[in-house]
């Protein structure tokens, strides 16, 4: 696993991402397993077209989960995420790759606690913006 | 708060409106998730997780966890029972407004979860709003807090949601 991530070594603008996640239906269809969200719109294509959409769309709750991911592989096994919030703005087809991203807005202390704050967000391949969002980690200090 | 006049909603749902913001504030009935290995292991692969502490048992007591740890967000499986009130999951759509968007998250991790961790949630609704709609002429935008503890009575994770109904 990523080696442990440091306050200390964070600077204001740092960039972290989960670059090309694949958004197959069958990944779709083991996420509505996983979180019990059944609505056809994630997985069937006849549904989906007759509720006016291109395609099936990835399931929001994913991309917010995905965020959590994010966080949890770059804070590593000392870190702690304190918090994050995504909005869902916008529909992303699935069968296109995501990016899910954050960038470090503000690092400063609490209590003696190392925090981070973060914008993060998922975007598409042509970098349209669906799912804006912040978060707040906790980081050891060396 | 949009201006009444520009909602295209009948005086039905605007009766129905009115009678779900009458639970503003007050906390639902408590609902029970279970939490368990296989379902962790579902969860961490759905999103992508490559961690062998959230598949991998001996790994995760290796690293000092008790059992399998619960990835971030991951707040277990409702209890489902067709038999009961709502079936306990996968809930009912108001006829009125049957269709519905999942319009944000919010996160707060409180405490590790566990496999083998049964959960109970309270859910309240914080605001609900009848708002005109371009696309549907008018939506119910509601925001909920569901907090979630364990079987210890500890709470482990707070959340936030926003939910479109139209």
């Amino acid at each position: 696993m990523a080696d442990q991530t440091y306050w200390d070594d964070i600077e204001e603008g740092a960039e972290i991402a989960l670059e090309n996640e694949e958004m197959s239906s069958q990944r779709l269809v083991v996420w509505a397993a996983a979180s019990g969200d059944f609505y056809q719109i994630h997985y069937d294509d006849s549904f989906a077209k007759n509720n006016q959409l291109p395609d099936i769309i990835v399931h929001g709750a994913l991309k917010g989960m995905l965020i959590g991911r994010l966080l949890d592989e770059w804070i590593g096994s000392d870190g702690r995420i304190v918090n994050w919030g995504v909005s869902y703005r916008g529909m992303d087809p699935a069968r296109e790759p995501l990016k899910v991203w954050g960038t470090v807005t503000k690092k400063y202390e609490e209590d003696g606690e190392g925090l981070i704050d973060l914008d993060v967000g998922v975007a598409q391949a042509d970098g349209k913006q669906t799912t804006p969002g912040t978060a707040t980690v906790a980081l050891p200090k060396k | 708060m949009a201006d009444q006049q520009d909602i295209q909603a009948t005086d039905e749902e605007k009766a129905r409106v009115k009678e779900m913001q009458e639970a503003v504030g007050k906390p639902g009935n408590p609902s029970s998730s279970e939490v368990t290995s296989t379902d962790i292991r579902l969860f961490a692969r759905a999103v992508g997780y490559t961690n062998p502490i959230y598949f991998d048992e001996a790994e995760a007591k290796k690293q000092g966890h008790r059992a399998l740890p619960a990835p971030p967000g991951y707040t277990g499986r409702p209890v489902f029972n067709p038999n009961a009130a709502g079936g306990g999951g996968g809930g009912g759509r108001d006829p009125l407004f049957p269709n519905g968007l999942n319009g944000g998250t919010e996160v707060e991790p409180v405490a590790q979860i566990y496999a083998g961790d049964v959960l109970t949630s309270v859910s309240s609704a914080t605001s609900i709003e009848l708002m005109p709609s371009r696309a549907y002429k008018r939506m119910i935008v509601r925001s909920t807090e569901t907090v979630y503890t364990n079987q210890d009575g500890e709470v482990v994770a707070k959340t936030r949601g926003t939910g479109i109904s139209y």
